[in-house]
């Protein structure tokens, strides 16, 4: 018994030992660095409209009547004669660049009085407004949507809705089925945001970033989709408007 | 209703002499006010490290102490060598090499002697600028340490000491000195067991000297040390005006910038010497391997990485060296300073710092040790000379700054010794 208390005593003083002449002894000093960036950070765009047939500059955008089939029953979706190019940089976390329209303030003839109701029942008053319509129902409007790309595309681009980038241009006054609740939906208005541009929607407000990048160059493609204009229709929109956002 | 003065609660009339009075004290007050002044920003010019310090180095690069011919400032040695007639003296080079103790220079000493000859060398307190030989208190410091490394001959019978009103030494062969060893080893004199010496009148804080001997050998790193333990401190300053501060900052005006250094620096004081194996490192302390840097307040998620810098000088200075952080790109992914040239190692004086997450010992962490300041990451050290009081700057890449954020972080500088 003896001996196990001396050994235990020397192996104590072994681990007692041991430990001082490894120890490290710490002094710590602690010291706080920020940078506030609380007030920095721009949101800017610029925007400008491209002619597809030849890169001139455009001041509008149009369809050409004769790539349309009058009255055909089903709806088949047109790209723009024109583009529009778009440098932008979001360095604000607040900040965000939007694209919506606002039909009611449209000139008296194509202001959009009525919405129509879509397949899932929301209200909208989006696209372009027949003339003289006041919109509603029947014929009063053509959806509008619009895709962007990170690169530029041929002039003989054809609109694939079918694209994960294709997004309904929304109006600021739609509504969701209840008729009175806005249904203003930024996920599908956000062109683009901290994240770069934004290239899409993935479920009802998931989106992915076309580019991360802010101040790159992206582009911007708008589609219509025709299904029951008839000859003598004019259809237009006076207020498709690109918003820059910050708090 | 009163008629009469108005009179203000609290205001009081002064007569004549009263007011004289207040002259005087606003006066002496102005004088007082003015002496801390420069006594605050000039501390280094007129700091008495004799009083001070808890380690004085009469050899150090690393230590505050003594300064040979300094003119008219405290702590103003100089230093002697002297023999015997038809004897040589002993020759006292300071030469610099990557084999230094501490630092960058150490002293290679020879000595040669006849069997009755003598000679020595030391360092002796001095004052005025004419170094007038005089006198010093070092009854508050317990040893007197150094290193010396053995070459050829025998050293065993060199006495060293300091001298008051005469030479109070002891052997390094007390000194448990191995002199077939030709590596450096610690010698600690205690100051109290020299024979019959006197502390408060101290002629010369070192010495050797020698009656026999015939030996050569080096001398680094000579320190008188006290038995209480000294200090490690870390104080921010602005770079703008040098005045101390209480946090790093980088301004708006950093916002989307490549790497910008901050506006503040980060100054450096030890004075402890535990052990001679110690080392300072920085690291962040934001508790994650990813958050070496600048971090998000908002989502603690966006990292702005941050670098490091040691200098002995307050940058940027007259030699060229700057604060523009330049990145070299491939193949080295150095940080430079952009005043210098990206081709040449000896300017990658930024580190990337790490984390403290990471368990991190390496050299991106070392600011300091016995070998000096941290000069570059191709593993080159400083030594510095008085004032010693490294300084150590920051830096962080701004470019993926977002606006709207605060970004944070939490630095730690650890003195560690063992």
């Amino acid at each position: 018994m003896k001996k196990i208390l001396s050994l235990l005593v020397v192996l104590a003083c072994v681990v007692m030992f041991g430990s001082a002449v490894y120890a490290s002894t710490d002094t710590v000093k602690t010291i706080n660095a920020s940078a506030d960036f609380a007030s920095s950070g721009e949101v800017y765009i610029s925007f400008n409209l491209k002619n597809l047939a030849d890169d001139s500059t455009a001041t509008a955008i149009a369809w050409n009547p004769s790539a349309v089939t009058l009255n055909s029953g089903t709806e088949t979706w047109k790209t723009a004669q024109q583009y529009a190019v778009m440098v932008a940089s979001v360095t604000k976390t607040t900040g965000a660049i939007y694209i919506y329209q606002d039909n009611k303030s449209n000139s008296t003839d194509y202001v959009a009085t009525n919405p129509r109701t879509n397949q899932d029942g929301t209200k909208a008053f989006s696209g372009l407004v027949r003339k003289g319509s006041g919109g509603g129902e029947s014929r009063g409007y053509i959806p509008l949507s619009y895709t962007m790309s990170a690169t530029k595309l041929s002039s003989s681009y054809e609109y694939n809705t079918g694209a994960s980038t294709a997004r309904y241009l929304t109006d600021k006054s739609d509504l969701k089925s209840d008729g009175s609740t806005s249904n203003f939906n930024v996920a599908y208005t956000t062109i683009a945001n901290i994240n770069g541009f934004v290239g899409g929607v993935t479920g009802e407000t998931g989106t992915y970033a076309l580019t991360g990048v802010t101040g790159d160059t992206a582009y911007m493609y708008f589609g219509a989709g025709f299904k029951d204009v008839q000859g003598g229709d004019t259809y237009k929109t006076e207020q498709i408007l690109v918003l820059t956002f910050q708090e | 209703m009163h008629a009469g003065k108005l009179k203000f609660a609290g205001m009081h009339m002064f007569k004549t002499g009263e007011y004289l009075q207040v002259k005087k004290i606003q006066r002496l007050a102005y004088f007082l006010f003015v002496c801390l002044f420069v006594m605050l920003f000039t501390n280094n010019l007129f700091a008495n490290n004799l009083t001070d310090k808890h380690v004085y180095g009469l050899f150090s690069e690393n230590f505050n102490g003594a300064t040979q011919n300094a003119g008219t400032v405290d702590d103003n040695i100089v230093y002697n060598v002297w023999k015997g007639d038809l004897y040589p003296l002993p020759v006292v080079n300071t030469v610099s090499g990557s084999d230094a103790k501490e630092g960058n220079n150490y002293y290679s000493c020879s000595v040669s002697s006849a069997s009755v000859g003598w000679s020595g060398f030391c360092f002796t307190f001095v004052t005025g600028t004419g170094n007038t030989v005089t006198t010093r208190d070092i009854s508050a410091f317990s040893t007197l340490e150094f290193y010396i490394r053995p070459k050829t001959g025998d050293v065993s019978d060199i006495k060293v000491g300091v001298t008051d009103s005469t030479d109070r030494t002891v052997k390094l062969s007390s000194l448990g000195i191995n002199n077939s060893s030709h590596t450096w080893q610690k010698c600690t004199i205690n100051l109290s067991s020299l024979p019959s010496v006197n502390l408060t009148n101290i002629k010369n804080p070192f010495l050797f000297n020698t009656t026999f001997a015939t030996a050569t050998f080096d001398l680094d790193s000579i320190v008188l040390k006290r038995s209480s333990i000294g200090e490690f401190n870390v104080t921010i300053k602005n770079i703008s005006d040098n005045l101390a501060t209480s946090s790093v900052t980088w301004n708006a005006s950093s916002f989307r910038k490549n790497w910008v250094a901050a506006e503040q620096y980060l100054e450096l004081s030890l004075d402890i010497l535990e052990t001679d194996n110690w080392n300072v490192r920085i690291y962040t302390d934001n508790g994650a391997v990813s958050k070496d840097g600048l971090v998000d307040t908002a989502s603690g998620t966006k990292v702005l990485q941050m670098c490091w810098r040691v200098s002995k000088n307050l940058l940027p200075n007259a030699s060229g060296d700057t604060l523009v952080i330049a990145y070299s790109g491939s193949p080295n992914y150095a940080l430079y300073d952009g005043g210098k040239s990206a081709t040449d190692p000896w300017y990658y004086p930024w580190f990337y710092i790490t984390d403290s997450a990471k368990g991190d010992a390496t050299d991106y962490s070392l600011l300091w040790d016995s070998r000096g300041y941290h000069i570059s990451v191709s593993g080159d050290f400083g030594g510095m000379n008085n004032p010693i009081y490294p300084k150590v700057y920051l830096g962080a890449n701004c470019a993926n700054a977002i606006g709207g954020l605060t970004y944070n972080a939490n630095i730690k500088v650890i003195l560690s010794y063992e």
